[in-house]
């Protein structure tokens, strides 16, 4: 049995409060554009303090263990997953810089993203670039006295609401994995072009874009670890947050089935309940099962890393694993529910939609499989 | 996912440096098994990691985290002639490490070529 701390039960508490208070602030602004919504929910969460929960707290953040940070967007999950895709792109990046950052870089980034709530852009993706980021074109000349990036990012989150974005590049010196390194950018640089949001299916409340870069000039203090470091760097912040994505997907795999349950054991056809069908509730028992082992999965990594033990595997393991219960659990949920589960506003279908799109987060399943794979 | 030949170059920095798998494992306060699978290429290294191997065993960051099988710091380079020509002793390691089973009787033959060869002509 996990045993909360006061703590932990706090934050889940606080957790819990913003997931009401979100809704209400969405609906209130239900005709905003969604440029405007996506900063009205940061800024919610921000007034949490979710933004800086790792964040130690000298540079103003709430200095938590990775586990209990878990705990919290496991609760997230469940109550506000449509403000999770922003808020896990900006801990990502914070969490790059926190490995890796200088003491300045710390002090500044993590002061304007705690004390201002100004939202962070993971600049990753790339046209060519996805899941084999050694393919990265994006390049960064050095100069004396300055880096100059030129390339396109795809697929940014909070492209048009991000302070400072982290863009990762290939500097000219280096070749292959080597020659990658990660680059803080302000968003008001000149030469930094945002395209008009995507439009897509799922994260419905985050803003994602390309954003180009053309002759954007940046200081040397720019960079963030040694030249040459960022392919290992982006290694160990996607292993380092996979559990958290983990974590959101268990909470949304919850929210599901506790949405089915109540769906099946009031709705009568033919003469009883729809949870007396075998149909139903022996799938409901297999989610139920799967949905305790992913939240102990997810669990195990966190632990491993707040332990300072190995941790590669594990992580991989808890993302493939909650996610693709995810995807499972809320298609079987639309199957159940009907024309219900596809109308506006049910969040069976958001968290369906958002289901595919948390698949590819920090790794599509198949790339969680390799690195399995690769450390069996 | 190219951690196979960094783990490699740990074991032939090791190697060249004389330490056993328990002399390095000691030094980096992990156990035999941990360092066995690091250079197996079984386990992921992250950057404070490589830099700790850097350190002790004496070589720039670079000589592990650049993808070519070269040392930049010893001065040959793949630019240069003399490096095109003469291998080091990691790289000739390195190269025949990887390479498989019937492979090996290849080049295991070849040599017995060279050597006959030699010799011959002495």
């Amino acid at each position: 049995m996990i045993e909360l701390s006061d703590n932990q039960k706090k934050w889940i508490d606080a957790a819990k409060k913003f997931s009401i208070k979100q809704k209400t602030a969405l609906c209130a602004h239900r005709s905003d554009d969604k440029i405007s919504r996506a900063r009205l929910l940061f800024s919610l969460c921000c007034e949490e303090r979710f933004q800086g929960l790792l964040v130690p707290e000298a540079y103003g953040g709430s200095s938590l263990d990775y586990t209990t940070a878990g705990l919290i967007f496991e609760e997230l999950g469940y109550g506000a997953l449509s403000a999770m895709p922003s808020l896990l792109a900006t801990v990502h990046c914070m969490e790059f810089i926190n490995i890796a950052g200088t003491v300045e870089q710390k002090k500044e980034i993590f002061t304007e993203v705690i004390a201002n709530s100004i939202p962070l852009g993971f600049g990753l993706t790339e046209t060519s670039a996805g899941s084999d980021i050694t393919q990265i074109t994006c390049r960064a000349e050095k100069t004396d006295s300055e880096y100059i990036l030129n390339g396109t990012k795809a697929i940014v989150l909070n492209s048009h609401i991000a302070g400072i974005f982290l863009i990762i590049a290939r500097l000219t010196s280096g070749q292959g994995r080597a020659g990658l390194n990660a680059f803080l950018v302000r968003s008001f640089r000149s030469g930094i072009e945002l395209s008009p949001p995507y439009n897509g299916l799922g994260f419905s409340e985050t803003v994602i874009g390309e954003v180009g870069l053309t002759d954007v000039r940046i200081p040397h203090t720019s960079i963030i670890g040694d030249e040459g470091s960022g392919y290992f760097l982006l290694m160990e912040t996607f292993d380092k947050c996979k559990p958290f994505v983990a974590a959101c997907c268990v909470g949304a795999a919850q929210r599901v089935f506790d949405i089915i349950l109540e769906y099946t054991k009031s709705r009568e056809q033919l003469g009883s309940t729809l949870f007396s069908f075998q149909g139903i509730s022996f799938k409901l028992a297999d989610f139920a099962a799967k949905i305790r082992a992913a939240k102990l999965l997810y669990l195990e990594a966190l632990m491993r890393i707040d332990a300072h033990s190995s941790f590669t595997m594990e992580s991989s393991i808890a993302k493939l694993y909650a996610s693709e219960t995810l995807r499972e659990i809320s298609e079987f949920g639309l199957e159940v529910l009907g024309y219900r589960g596809v109308l506006e506003d049910n969040p069976v279908r958001d968290i369906f939609e958002d289901a595919q799109l948390l698949i590819s987060i920090d790794g599509s399943s198949n790339i969680q499989r390799m690195i399995i794979a690769s450390q069996l | 996912m190219g951690f196979k030949k960094i783990g490699k170059k740990i074991q032939l920095a090791r190697e060249a440096k004389g330490l056993t798998q328990s002399d390095l494992a000691d030094k980096l306060a992990i156990t035999q098994a941990a360092l066995s699978n690091y250079e197996l290429g079984k386990r992921r290294l992250y950057l404070h990691q490589i830099q700790k191997f850097a350190e002790i065993l004496d070589k720039h960051l670079s000589y592990f985290i650049d993808d070519e099988n070269i040392d930049r710091h010893s001065g040959t380079g793949p630019n240069t002639g003399e490096s095109k020509i003469l291998l080091s002793n990691e790289e000739i390691m390195s190269r025949i490490c990887s390479l498989n089973r019937e492979e090996i009787q290849l080049l295991s033959e070849f040599l017995d070529f060279l050597e006959w060869r030699k010799n011959d002509n002495d």
